[in-house]
C-alpha cells in the first residue's frame, strides 16, 4: 500500500494575518510563509539558516525573459533570452535602456577530428566573442588542390576575418594560397584553398556573425 | 510602511501586531520581486528573472571557494567585473567597444571584446592597395595586428611573391603594405586587438 503523497503547499501569502486572525489561528499560516520564504532563499541562495553566508549567492538561474530588462543610470542587467535557431542565451544590456548585446552564443561542443584514411587533416574548434561573433579556429594539413577547411556548425552568413598561419617553416617559411570561401544556403560552410603548398602544416582562425 | 526587523516586541497586543506582520510579509515579498522569481508563484521560486547589479565602491572581498561578479565604475560607465577567490586581481568582464551587424553585412572593420578588457577587431579590405590605411572603430590602442594575404583572382599573378605586412601601427590605425605591386585584386583580411 502506497503512502499518501504530501500536497503541495500553499505559495507564500501576502495577505496575513487579516485583522481578527487569533494567534492560534494564524500559526500555520505564518509557518507556511516561513517554510515558503526558507525554501526560496535554497535556490540560488545560500541558506538562510547558515551562520556564515545567509545572503550570498551560490548560483544564478535565470528563466527566460520575452524582452531585455530595463536599467537605470549606473546599473547593468544580466539576463536570458530565446533567440531564434539557438537556446536561451545569455545577454547583458547597459545602463539607462543602453545597448543590449548577446553575451553568449550557440552551444560549444566539441568537433571531430577530419581524417582520410587513418591521416588526420583537420582539428577544429569554435567559440564565441559577445556581439555575436563566432570564432573558428583549428589546425589543418591541407591535401588536394583545392583543400577545404570545414566550417562547423555552419551558421555564418559573413565572415568578417580569416587568418592563416604556417606551423614549422615550409621552404621560405612562407605558406601561400588562394582563399575563396564556400556556402550552401547563404551559409558560409568552408574556407577554400588552392594552389597551397601540400602538407604545409597551418593554423587557422576565422571569424563571423550570423 | 517599509520592512520593520523590530516587531513585534513582547508586550505588542495582536490588533497592533496584526498590521506590522502583514506589512512586512508584503514588504519581504515585494522586495523579493526585485531580480526574482515572485514568492507568491508555484514554480521556480528561488530563481532569478533578471541580475541587476549597482555599482559598487569597492572590490567585494572573496574568501577561500567563493568568486565575486559585480559592477564597477569605469570612466563613470558601470562594467561587468569578476574577482576570483582569495581576493585576487579583479578582471573586467565587459565593454563597450562593441560593434557588430548581422547577417549580410559587409566585411568591414566589426569588434568584441574578451576580459581583460581587450577589443578584438576583424575585417578585410578588398582589392587591397599597397599602402591602405586602416582605422578601427571603436577606438582603442592597438597592441596586435595580423593580416592574411587573400588573392581571390587566381589568375592575376604568382601568388607566392605577396606577403602583407602591417606597418605604422600608431594609436587605432595602421597601414597595409604588401610586396608584390603587381598583385590584382587582393583581399587582405585582419585581425587586432587593441587596450
Amino acid at each position: 500500500m502506497t503512502q499518501p503523497t504530501d500536497p503541495t503547499p500553499p505559495p507564500y501569502n501576502t495577505q496575513i494575518p487579516e485583522p481578527d486572525t487569533t494567534i492560534a489561528n494564524a500559526q500555520t499560516l505564518f509557518q507556511n510563509n516561513f517554510e515558503r520564504l526558507f525554501e526560496a532563499f535554497n535556490t540560488d541562495h545560500v541558506p538562510l539558516i547558515d551562520a556564515i553566508n545567509p545572503g550570498n549567492h551560490n548560483v544564478i538561474q535565470l528563466v527566460e525573459l520575452p524582452i531585455g530588462e530595463a536599467t537605470q543610470s549606473q546599473e547593468i542587467a544580466i539576463y536570458s533570452k530565446k533567440v531564434d535557431g539557438q537556446t536561451d542565451q545569455l545577454f547583458m544590456r547597459y545602463q539607462g535602456n543602453g545597448k543590449e548585446f548577446q553575451l553568449t552564443q550557440y552551444q560549444i561542443y566539441a568537433l571531430p577530428i577530419l581524417q582520410l584514411n587513418g591521416v588526420i587533416y583537420q582539428k577544429g574548434y569554435f567559440t564565441f566573442l559577445p556581439g555575436g561573433i563566432i570564432v573558428y579556429f583549428g589546425q589543418v594539413i591541407p591535401f588536394g588542390n583545392p583543400f577545404f577547411i570545414s566550417l562547423e556548425p555552419a551558421i555564418c552568413g559573413n565572415i568578417l576575418g580569416i587568418n592563416l598561419c604556417p606551423i614549422g617553416g615550409i621552404g621560405s617559411g612562407l605558406v601561400q594560397s588562394n582563399v575563396s570561401l564556400t556556402a550552401i544556403n547563404g551559409k558560409f560552410n568552408a574556407i577554400q584553398l588552392t594552389s597551397t603548398s601540400t602538407n604545409a602544416n597551418q593554423y587557422y582562425i576565422a571569424f563571423g556573425n550570423i | 510602511m517599509g520592512f520593520n526587523p523590530s516587531i513585534p516586541q513582547p508586550g505588542d497586543f495582536l490588533g497592533i501586531s496584526q498590521k506590522q506582520i502583514l506589512s512586512n510579509y508584503q514588504a519581504i515579498a515585494n522586495a523579493w520581486l526585485e531580480n526574482h522569481v515572485p514568492l507568491t508563484n508555484v514554480e521556480n521560486v528561488g530563481m532569478h528573472e533578471v541580475l541587476t547589479l549597482r555599482p559598487q565602491g569597492n572590490d567585494p572581498a572573496t574568501a577561500l571557494g567563493q568568486v565575486a561578479l559585480y559592477n564597477k565604475l569605469v570612466a563613470s560607465v558601470p562594467q561587468l567585473f569578476y574577482r576570483p577567490s582569495l581576493n585576487q586581481t579583479p578582471i573586467q568582464m565587459s565593454n563597450a567597444n562593441l560593434n557588430t551587424i548581422q547577417t549580410g553585412a559587409p566585411g568591414n572593420t566589426q569588434s568584441s571584446f574578451i576580459a581583460g578588457p581587450f577589443t578584438v577587431y576583424m575585417g578585410y579590405v578588398a582589392n587591397c592597395p599597397n599602402s591602405q590605411l586602416v582605422t578601427v572603430t571603436p577606438s582603442s590602442t592597438l597592441i596586435y595586428v595580423g593580416l592574411s594575404t587573400v588573392k581571390t583572382n587566381a589568375g592575376s599573378g604568382p601568388q607566392s611573391t605577396y606577403v602583407a605586412t602591417p606597418i605604422n601601427i600608431t594609436g587605432d590605425n595602421f597601414t597595409i603594405t604588401h610586396a608584390n605591386l603587381s598583385l590584382v585584386n587582393p583581399t587582405i583580411y585582419y585581425m587586432a586587438i587593441g587596450q
